[in-house]
């Protein structure tokens, strides 16, 4: 396992090169300039202030450049933020993205997969049709829809909640909740389909037959099977839902990293966009290979065989 | 007089009310707190910013939100009133030379920076020479050009120390100009020119702006920048109005999404908020009533005609005709909500400054849609041989694009032109107007200071902000003329001039004036919408009151 884990590891390096050099081209092919302003600079302040950042030298040179700052694990200076690192910037964003994205996945996992099960076991339920109902609604709704709604209700009706900013734990309430809802009902149908396929199977059957009280038979022998689409979902939903988090950070005002990548692409803040785009396309190679071995701890059949 | 004349009349004069005379006056604001006011025990104002400020370095800024937080940190020469009027700053008095081109500042004694230690004069040469050297890459060097050797020094042709600022002792500041600026006083509220300290600078190089380094010399010192969510300042016990200051903390709280900002206003956690959509409007006005403000702002949307190739070159009658055709009061009216004030001439009002508009504005819009035909046909186009073109625009603002639409709209009614909108991203539209691609496009401008000339420069042959291609010596010459004159009265009438010259050839299609717009707590004093939108923290305080 762990030369299967390192032989991964050591294959990413590749495909996260492939992924920078296709960012700085895409980036660099994109019209106008990070200094390209409405108004005018003089001709010598602005030749000045691209020398500063290389961007007067041939492309493949500042290519270069950039990756040997890479390899050494520097992203370079912001062009946009000019005194702060691209590292400084990923280093006071990530975490809330983290928080948040995290809360979320936690919150639908929890509540996703109770409704699921729920569902499951209430078959053909007047519960079931109403729960199933609501998560196809869940999946329909746009976050940037639910999360002013959930502001409206919750901050500025009730003042329960914050309506934003960053500090507490009351801070992070809405905006995980806000994402959660459509990775909540995504999981809810998921684990109501595959509970129900578990329940169905021999070896439920059997251990019906043997008599053992439903709890048992739903801890002991069904959860487990019943999680394995769960996490192969769960793999690209992580990352997405960490890194997808740009409408719920504009909506509740979260100095997260979602924000600087929209901004960073619309003012050519090249630096950061590459350093964002290369942090997300790491955190899905990870993912992805955490969910491989979960995978294979879960699932019996799954072997390292190489 | 006939009603839309009278309308327009109306408009301007309740403009003019709003902003005042430049000349200065050293009474503070919040000075006047009346005796038996209850102010609030807590003095924390939480208000909103629409972008993140890049970096707080007074000498590299560019952008409006950083504005703001220098107008807190630092002060000028002069500073703005809570009206948006020109008031002495660190200098409590000045004299002028007959000439317009010798200023003599005289510097409070008083005036330290937020550790303790003196503000000299030097600090300002120090500052103003940083912004100017090369060496700095800032942005807004050529903005010192009115100042001897300003633009000299910024094109690395003569030394920072050739800059024509020199300190006679430490609290006497010596300013040769290049060339008369009446605005000078106006100019020194900037960014740009406000103080530093050499010392912090050299020492910490471009960590300097952090806070735990940073020192400044306005009424709040930074306390915390957290990027991208909030900039927190502190009350500066040093500063020399601090008697007259009630804030002992303001948070900026970074939202770029505009109706976030009225969602935050609403949930009571923030007193004040910088802007919130137009499309909001009739709901917060049901909502919030007197807690909504709006009014003009020294900004103007129109649209640029490139008149280097057909169809506009050469072509006043066409140009005549789209420009007739706008109908400005409909725009205001339904694109805008209200919010956004019609607009015939180039220049927003300005105070002192006579207004522009042209006489056909006071026709009804029926004559004028008359006279839009006869010009469009004049111009040898017809609804069967129809005018088209191209109009580029920024695809950043749904309420920007709407009104293009309705421009676009009333072009094909009016008069049959077939004119397509053609949506880009910001920095590509910046890219191509200057490549001068588009036939028609966004023109916006926001005034850098108060005078006719920020605008003016947009039609100027050879200045980097006309896209239009827009040349006419008649015009250049009377921009020039002014600029050699010292005196305000003298300089409007020669920028005047100007501006009816440009009206005359339909250069530029103004379509409606920008308009500030705030909410704010009843409870918070000390503030007045104002034409440049700039709110100082520094004559804000809250009253007592109970809940948010």
């Amino acid at each position: 396992m762990l030369r299967y884990t390192l032989h991964r590891l050591l294959g990413a390096i590749p495909t996260l090169l492939l992924i920078a050099t296709l960012a700085f081209a895409l980036l660099h092919a994109a019209p106008g300039g990070p200094f390209d302003s409405e108004k005018v600079m003089l001709p010598e302040i602005q030749k000045s202030i691209e020398s500063q950042y290389h961007l007067d030298e041939p492309l493949w040179r500042q290519y270069l450049r950039y990756l040997g700052a890479l390899a050494h694990g520097n992203l370079g200076p912001s062009f946009q933020y000019r005194s702060t690192s691209v590292n400084e910037l990923i280093a006071q964003g990530f975490p809330v993205d983290l928080a948040v994205g995290g809360s979320a996945m936690l919150i639908a996992l929890v509540v996703g997969g109770a409704i699921g099960v729920f569902a499951a076991l209430h078959r053909n339920s007047w519960w079931e049709h109403g729960l199933m109902a609501l998560a196809v609604m869940g999946i329909s709704v746009p976050v940037f829809v639910i999360a002013p709604v959930l502001i409206l209700v919750f901050a500025i009706g009730l003042h329960w909640l914050p309506p934003g900013d960053w500090g507490g734990i009351s801070h992070l309430i809405l905006p995980a909740a806000a994402l959660a809802f459509p990775y909540t009902a995504y999981i809810a149908r998921l684990m109501r389909g595959a509970t129900l396929e578990v329940l169905g199977s021999r070896f439920i059957l059997t251990a019906r037959a043997k008599g053992l009280p439903l709890r048992t038979i739903m801890l002991r022998h069904a959860l487990k099977p019943a999680l394995l689409p769960l996490i192969s979902f769960l793999g690209p939903a992580l990352a997405g839902v960490i890194t997808g988090s740009i409408v719920v950070e504009t909506t509740f005002g979260l100095p997260g990293i979602g924000r600087y990548f929209t901004t960073g692409a619309l003012n050519r803040d090249y630096t950061l966009v590459m350093g964002i785009t290369i942090l997300y396309g790491a955190l899905i190679l990870f993912l992805n290979l955490l969910v491989d071995l979960c995978y294979a701890a879960l699932d019996p059949r799954v072997r390292f065989e190489r | 007089m006939g009603r839309r004349a009278f309308l327009h009349l109306a408009l301007v004069v309740m403009w003019l009310a709003g902003c005042h005379a430049q000349h200065a006056t050293t009474a503070s604001p919040a000075a006047s707190i009346r005796v038996g006011t209850q102010l609030a025990a807590e003095q924390i104002l939480s208000r909103t910013l629409d972008s993140a400020p890049p970096l707080l370095d007074p000498s590299l800024i560019t952008d409006v939100p950083s504005q703001f937080i220098m107008d807190d940190l630092f002060e000028g020469l002069t500073t703005l009133a809570a009206d948006g009027r020109v008031v002495p700053g660190v200098a409590s008095r000045w004299d002028v030379s007959a000439d317009g081109l010798t200023w003599v500042f005289h510097l409070r004694p008083q005036a330290r920076w937020s550790d303790g230690s003196a503000l000299t004069a030097d600090d300002f040469v120090y500052a103003w020479r940083r912004t100017v050297d090369p060496a700095t890459r800032a942005e807004d060097a050529q903005q010192l050009a009115p100042i001897l050797y300003g633009l000299e020094v910024a094109k690395g042709e003569r030394p920072p120390s050739d800059l024509g600022v020199t300190a006679l002792d430490a609290r006497t500041l010596r300013v040769q100009l290049a060339a008369p600026t009446p605005y000078l006083p106006q100019l020194l509220t900037n960014s740009y020119l406000q103080p530093l300290r050499e010392s912090v600078i050299r020492r910490y190089g471009d960590d300097w702006t952090r806070a735990e380094h940073m020192l400044s010399n306005g009424p709040f010192m930074l306390r915390e920048n957290v990027i991208g969510s909030r900039v927190t300042l502190d009350k500066n016990p040093y500063y020399w109005d601090a008697a007259n200051v009630k804030l002992q903390r303001v948070i900026y709280y970074v939202l770029e999404d505009r109706s976030t900002q009225a969602q935050r206003f609403l949930a009571g956690q923030v007193q004040f908020i910088q802007t919130f959509p137009t499309t909001d409007l009739p709901y917060l006005r049901a909502r919030l009533g007197a807690q909504v403000v709006t009014a003009p702002y020294f900004g103007t949307l129109g649209i640029g005609l490139n008149v280097l190739r057909p169809p506009f070159k050469d072509n006043r009658a066409l140009r005549m005709a789209l420009n007739l055709a706008v109908d400005r009061e409909m725009i205001s009216q339904h694109v805008l909500n209200g919010a956004g004030f019609p607009a015939y001439t180039l220049v927003p009002p300005l105070p002192e400054y006579a207004p522009q508009i042209p006489d056909w504005a006071s026709l009804s819009v029926a004559a004028r849609h008359d006279l839009a035909q006869r010009y469009y046909r004049e111009a040898g186009y017809s609804p069967a041989h129809p005018m088209r073109a191209e109009l580029s625009v920024s695809s950043g603002d749904s309420v920007t694009t709407l009104t293009y639409e309705a421009v676009i709209a009333m072009w094909r009614e009016t008069l049959g032109a077939q004119v397509s909108l053609h949506q880009l991203e910001f920095k590509i539209l910046i890219q191509d107007r200057r490549l001068r691609k588009p036939d028609l496009f966004h023109d916006a401008w926001i005034g850098d200071y108060l005078d006719p000339v920020t605008f003016l420069q947009l039609r100027q042959s050879g200045s980097g902000l006309n896209n239009a291609g827009y040349s006419n010596p008649a015009f250049d010459a009377m921009i020039d003329l002014a600029n050699q004159q010292a005196r305000l009265s003298e300089r409007y009438r020669d920028l005047g001039d100007a501006e009816h010259l440009l009206n005359d050839d339909a250069g530029y299609i103004p379509v409606y004036y920008y308009s500030v717009r705030h909410l704010a707590k009843p409870y918070l004093k000390g503030w007045e919408p104002n034409i440049v939108d700039r709110n100082l923290s520094r004559y804000m305080y809250l009253l007592e009151h109970e809940g948010n």
